[in-house]
């Protein structure tokens, strides 16, 4: 019994230690991987080092410049190329007009929190008569606004034109009173550009920006968008 | 003699061992018994020795294989953590991230002299490998008694492969960091450079050498990188156009204090700075290291009329519409005071601003006094260094004792200089609205812009602004002109003072205008040394000529990066903006 128990100890020993020796061969092993990684992240970070001063050195303006005579060819831009903002560009007509009565037009305006169009998502410079950006905070937001032109369509207007203290833009000389005209009043706003969705027949015709005074843009002038798939087909076949 | 009885008694002695029994039959041979006592005594020791021996490998095995970390620390030495060892210094960027300086880790030579065996030939190896070095001086130390010399620090990766390959014995490396500035020249004043054992010896590398060696964090100066290139290369056209010595000039955000460009011409490559540079004569490389913005004292001239004008209408002294003598000399002394080109008749103060009359701006600061000329002066802190990080600061030079002859002289800017920031930081202030900042080489958040100091009031600002603004529509600054910047501001030509007399053809030239005049933003200083009239200026070399045009074409550059807009000039607000009451619905004759 005696010696049983002293054989058990024995192999028990013999067992933990050649286990405590695996174990720790094992962690060497590993050690050294991770030893031999470092190395190669330090390696690697000098690496990174060096290649960011090459390509500081690769941008250095002296160089660009030069590369710029032999290959682009590209000179300092002149003020009269800055001419008009990037706010005073008006969005895009959509090219497939939907049909909806006036009265529902402005009430489904009124309900929509944002557009979900993708115009009315795009981030906006301070716009120089957007009524967020007046002076005087008007007591409605712009959707409130403009229900409020579904009640009497002129009166609103003159409210506007009285909150922001502006000259209210009369878009293609035509007669006022008509609901689209309030709309543009109004432009700027977030509502616009979902105005101008609906609307497209009246969006192309629509001044740019309602600022005085008015800087010319030098754009190229775009036609306006084909009011149908067929017309867009007419167009498309009517180019060489 | 030990017996086992005597043995016995002792408390240490091992167990195993036991004294023999008392009974045991005595050994009659006496000799036998001391012998196997011996024995005895010294297999004890032994086993002793034994013990202790194996106790310290039980002990070693014991914390070799279940202790972990000791061995593993002797393994791996400095990998914990695994990052880069940090640079010792700090990077330093542009406001916009361009890296302007770094760190690159370089091979450099060093040699143990005791383990070079033939000198001579190393000699010879080496300088074909590396020709900059004096033979002469590689010899002596190769065959000195130290253990450690340096033979070349900084190599580069085919020089270090071109040693190695040469084999000679004694020779080692030492991996260095090296301060790299990969933008070479474009900003060598403002950022400066370091010593070779990476001490800041000037610019930024100076001025914040301790911030740069401590924290880690890059450095983001208020410099913008393409704007400084402008700078600098017009600066350079300028110098060839008109054959000059040098220049100098100064972009700042007068609203902030901020300065986004600044350049001194000649200037040095902060790789090879002063007298590392072999390919100039050592007083050339000395002279390229002179900052001229910040360290230079110089006299501007007319432009001082600015701080003259906005001193006397502030005052009170002046208004707009008052008129000065500009038909009779001012004698004063055994100096006589006249108009370079002058109007010979009463002429108004913006007539004094616009064409620049002497005799008028003279006229003006006599009659407001050389207390209140001194002390406005110093409250535009041209009287002392400029408040800046920055070590290379020139100390104005003015005279003394405030007589009249220096109130009249000051008046036109003559017998007081500063450096060209000292006029960049006093003109920011009178343009912007009439607030003081202290400049800053550092990026600057919106929260950090210092609130700055009132100096002269909101309508004289207006004034001086509609004055600056008239000096290029109609005075000595219409090649300026840039549509759509509204540029203002106003010239300078002083004939440089040599050894105490004024040589009059050697001018220097200087303009500063800020841009847009109706809400400025920016201010543009431009100065140029000793330039010489070509064909193209008719002959002439003042600011006019030289540094106008170039300060029109700058603005013409740099209002797109720097993200000012044009504007129409012709717009009805900008020109009630623009328009001085008092000219309203005149002809305003040109100068």
């Amino acid at each position: 019994m005696t010696r049983l128990a002293a054989a058990f100890w024995v192999l028990l020993v013999l067992a933990s230690g050649f286990t405590t020796f695996m174990v720790k061969y094992a962690v060497q092993g590993i050690e050294e991987q991770l030893y031999r990684v470092r190395k190669q992240t330090i390696a690697e970070q000098q690496e990174i080092r060096v290649l960011t001063a090459e390509w500081a050195y690769l941008n250095k303006p002296e160089r660009l410049a030069d590369l710029n005579r032999r290959f682009l060819g590209l000179v300092p831009v002149t003020p009269h190329q800055l001419e008009g903002r990037i706010d005073q560009i008006a969005f895009r007509a959509p090219t497939v007009p939907p049909v909806m009565p006036e009265r529902m037009v402005a009430s489904a305006a009124a309900l929509a929190p944002a557009p979900p169009i993708p115009a009315a998502a795009m981030p906006r410079a301070p716009a120089p008569v957007a009524i967020v950006t007046a002076a005087n905070p008007p007591a409605t937001p712009p959707a409130a606004a403009a229900s409020a032109a579904t009640v009497d369509p002129l009166d609103a207007l003159i409210a506007q034109v009285e909150a922001n203290g502006l000259e209210a833009p009369n878009p293609a000389g035509a007669p006022q009173g008509a609901a689209p005209q309030t709309a543009h009043a109004a432009s700027h706003s977030p509502l616009d550009a979902l105005l101008t969705l609906i609307e497209p027949a009246t969006a192309s015709a629509a001044p740019i920006a309602a600022a005085p005074p008015q800087p010319p843009l030098r754009l190229a002038k775009v036609s306006p968008p084909p009011r149908s798939l067929s017309a867009l087909i007419a167009r498309v076949a009517g180019k060489p | 003699m030990l017996s086992a009885q005597r043995i016995d008694p002792n408390p240490c002695r091992p167990r195993h061992f036991r004294p023999p029994p008392l009974c045991a039959p005595v050994v009659a041979d006496e000799r036998a018994a001391t012998a196997l006592e011996i024995c005895r005594n010294r297999m004890l020791a032994a086993a002793a020795v034994f013990v202790v021996v194996f106790l310290v490998i039980a002990l070693r095995l014991v914390d070799v294989v279940l202790l972990p970390g000791a061995a593993a620390e002797l393994r791996l030495p400095g990998l914990h953590p695994a990052v880069l060892p940090l640079p010792v210094r700090a990077d330093i960027t542009d406001r916009n991230g361009e890296l302007l300086a770094t760190n690159l880790n370089t091979p450099s030579l060093y040699a143990d002299p005791r383990q070079v065996i033939d000198a001579d030939k190393a000699v010879r190896e080496i300088t074909s490998v590396l020709p900059d070095l004096n033979p002469a001086e590689l010899r002596a130390k190769l065959t000195s008694e130290k253990s450690f010399v340096w033979i070349k620090r900084r190599l580069t990766p085919r020089q270090q492969y071109e040693i190695n390959r040469l084999g000679i014995p004694g020779l080692q490396f030492q991996q260095e960091e090296r301060r790299v500035y990969p933008f070479g020249n474009l900003t060598a004043h403002v950022v400066g450079f370091c010593s070779i054992d990476n001490n800041g010896l000037a610019g930024i590398e100076r001025a914040l050498d301790k911030r740069i060696r401590q924290s880690r964090e890059p450095v983001q100066l208020s410099i913008d990188t393409r704007v400084q290139f402008v700078l600098r290369e017009e600066l350079q056209k300028v110098i060839s156009d008109f054959t000059a010595k040098g220049a100098a000039g100064i972009i700042m955000n007068v609203r902030t204090g901020e300065i986004v460009a600044m350049v001194s011409l000649p200037d040095f490559d902060p790789n090879h700075p002063g007298r590392f540079d072999h390919r100039l004569p050592p007083a050339e490389a000395k002279a390229r290291l002179f900052d001229k913005v910040t360290l230079g004292d110089y006299e501007f001239g007319s432009a001082f009329k600015i701080f003259n004008t906005a001193m006397t209408l502030d005052a009170g002294t002046a208004t707009l519409t008052k008129m000065y003598d500009a038909i009779h000399p001012i004698h004063i002394g055994r100096f006589t005071i006249t108009d370079y080109h002058g109007k010979h008749r009463m002429l108004s103060v913006p007539e004094v601003f616009m064409y620049s009359s002497n005799l008028g701006s003279a006229r003006m600061a006599l009659e407001a006094g050389g207390d209140r000329q001194r002390a406005f002066l110093a409250k535009l802190g041209l009287l002392k260094p400029v408040p800046i990080n920055f070590d290379e600061l020139a100390t104005p030079q003015f005279p003394s004792h405030w007589r009249e002859a220096n109130v009249i002289t000051i008046a036109y800017g003559h017998g007081i200089a500063v450096s060209p920031l000292h006029v960049a930081v006093a003109v920011s202030a009178i343009v912007n609205g009439g607030i003081l900042r202290p400049p800053s080489l550092l990026k600057l958040a919106p929260d950090q812009v210092p609130a700055g100091t009132r100096v002269i009031s909101q309508r004289t600002s207006d004034e001086m602004r509609k004055l600056m603004r008239l000096v290029v529509e109609h005075g000595t600054a219409r090649f300026a002109e840039v549509p759509g910047y509204v540029i203002g501001g106003k010239t300078g030509t002083a004939e440089k003072n040599q050894h105490g007399h004024y040589e009059q053809h050697k001018l220097r030239s200087d303009f500063v205008g800020a841009f847009p005049m109706n809400d400025p933003r920016y201010l543009v200083l431009t100065m140029v040394d000793e330039p010489h009239g070509n064909k193209a200026s008719h002959g002439y070399a003042t600011a006019g000529w030289t540094v106008v045009p170039m300060t029109g074409r700058i603005v013409q550059r740099i209002a797109p990066i720097l993200g000012v807009p044009p504007v129409d000039e012709n717009s009805p607000a900008i020109v009630q903006a623009m328009t001085l009451k008092s000219l309203q619905g005149k002809k305003v004759e040109n100068y």
